[in-house]
């Protein structure tokens, strides 16, 4: 199974200075690449806007939403800017962010190109938010960006006819559910955690359970896609060897000191033991055991064995460490 | 060993060897020792860790170089609720001066509902730790998943603080005696 459940856009409203839900002309990203899929960049009064502002890491990067970097926002905002820049020539744009994250293959390359086409750079503190607010009637445009620039340490107001705001990923509110579906485990923000962040990144700790993409964290689309195909080429590699093999880590039953009381039934969490009427006996189905050994610690006639984590391993085990 | 042990224990085992032989006779020397042996006195704790969040986060603890108290001896177990009560009075009767359990958060389980388990069991093996006339604070149940490396840490270093203030166990002191009188 691939658990691939991807991620949800951060609510843009949750801060308040940035007037999202308030002043029409404030957008997420996400709003911004519909109008660039329709070919109509404008305005709220369907007005062509003279001057753009681009916000980074709205959500991201803070103490009071999240800690984590949100990976592709600031190259996708590098990108707005060359399609805002050519969708409407002679269109201001100041590009306000805390700092550029340009990672990877070709993104150095492409922010010195945007520098070049006259996109206005403005850096703001961590947790020192602009504040957006509409213009005086007087002022030729929509809104003023107020920011405390970090470079000169002023402060400063820039004009905006649209402001798009880069919304972060987050994990989907429903993870918490998936996760418990499927057993896999979250990491504080929501994440789904990897059997190892650096070794294993596609498999989790659930056997036959893999994730790929950005329900796992923040990614862009090559490492999504790397992700997938990897997930993928794991299950393929189990299917055709035509034969699954699991653990040999799973618990027995001795028939013979087995009283056929049931309470290991009702214990296990996979239905993974099964009762034989006609003897009055319980059996463990090894394939459907996972090795949890809670039976074994249960069972008051000692009747069940853990493999590989026997009482007498255990207990020998014990007696070494305190040795 | 012997000599081992009889190190570990410290002066209050060696006074007790000399002098009196009884458990409460050691119990009061110790406390009567106070600071200066609670200080130098270096606790056992028999640590049974899940295999799925409590052993990754103590192995999280160990690669992100967290220091602790060097006093918890892991043995690893697939989930907390494979921890007998017989696991725990064996460590404790092989001289263990306290164990601890630890599984992933209530609803983190790999196996959904093993905690639950460990839960529903662990107050009634206190119960019978203190009828067996031991302190029910050497046992104790704490959840750590694969991401608190520093809070396995910070639970070993607090059991061990708490540890020391309570002194070595009753039956480790005993098992000392024995061994000095052969």
């Amino acid at each position: 199974m691939i658990v691939a459940t991807g991620y949800q856009e951060f609510d843009a409203s949750r801060i308040t200075h940035f007037g999202y839900g308030k002043l029409p002309n404030v957008i997420t990203s996400f709003e911004f690449e519909r109008m660039v899929r329709e070919g109509r960049i404008e305005t709220a009064e369907e007005r062509r806007p003279q001057y753009a502002a681009i916000l980074h890491c709205v959500g991201s990067r803070s103490l009071e939403f999240h800690a984590y970097c949100s990976r592709v926002c600031c190259m996708t905002a590098l990108k707005y800017a060359h399609e805002l820049k050519s969708a409407v020539p002679g269109c201001y744009v100041s590009d306000v962010y805390i700092d550029m994250h340009a990672f990877g293959k070709g993104c150095e390359d492409f922010y010195r190109r945007s520098s070049e086409v006259k996109t206005l750079f403005i850096m703001y503190g961590k947790n020192d938010y602009p504040v957006i607010r509409k213009a005086e009637p007087g002022d030729d445009c929509e809104m003023l960006i107020e920011v405390s620039e970090q470079l000169s340490g002023e402060r400063i107001e820039i004009p905006a006819d649209l402001v798009i705001l880069m919304v972060g990923m987050e994990a989907r509110a429903d993870a918490a559910e998936v996760a418990r579906l499927v057993r896999i485990s979250q990491d504080k923000d929501g994440w789904f955690i990897e059997s190892h962040p650096k070794l294993d990144p596609v498999a989790t700790t659930t056997e036959g359970v893999f994730i790929a993409g950005t329900c796992a964290a923040p990614k862009d689309i090559p490492d999504s896609v790397a992700q997938a195909r990897a997930a993928a080429a794991r299950i393929l590699g189990k299917i055709a060897k035509g034969i699954i093999e699991v653990d040999a880590v799973f618990a027995e039953i001795d028939e013979e000191a087995c009283s056929g009381c049931r309470i290991c039934n009702e214990l296990c969490p996979y239905g993974a033991i099964e009762y034989k009427a006609d003897v009055k006996r319980s059996r463990v189905i090894s394939a459907l055991c996972k090795a949890c050994g809670a039976c074994v610690a249960a069972c008051p006639s000692g009747a069940i064995r853990a493999r590989h984590f026997t009482d007498e391993q255990i207990l020998a085990e014990i007696e070494g460490v305190l040795a | 060993m012997n000599t081992d042990l009889a190190t570990a224990v410290d002066g209050a085992a060696a006074a007790v060897a000399d002098g009196g032989r009884t458990a409460t006779m050691v119990d009061g020397h110790t406390r009567r020792s106070g600071a200066g042996a609670a200080a130098s006195f270096q606790p056992r704790i028999v640590g049974f860790l899940c295999n799925w969040c409590s052993y990754a986060g103590a192995d999280l603890a160990g690669t992100s170089r967290t220091h602790y108290a060097a006093s918890v001896r892991v043995v690893r177990v697939m989930c907390s609720a494979r921890v007998d009560p017989t696991f725990v009075l064996k460590a404790l009767a092989e001289g263990a001066d306290g164990v601890l359990i630890c599984g992933c958060h209530p609803g983190d389980c790999h196996y959904s509902e093993g905690n639950y388990k460990t839960m529903r069991r662990f107050p009634l093996l206190k119960k019978m730790v203190a009828d067996l006339g031991i302190e029910d604070e050497r046992v104790r149940l704490e959840w750590v998943s694969a991401s608190e490396g520093q809070r396995f840490a910070d639970v070993v270093n607090d059991m061990t603080q708490r540890l020391r203030a309570l002194g070595p166990s009753k039956i480790k002191i005993a098992l000392a005696t024995d061994r000095a009188e052969r």
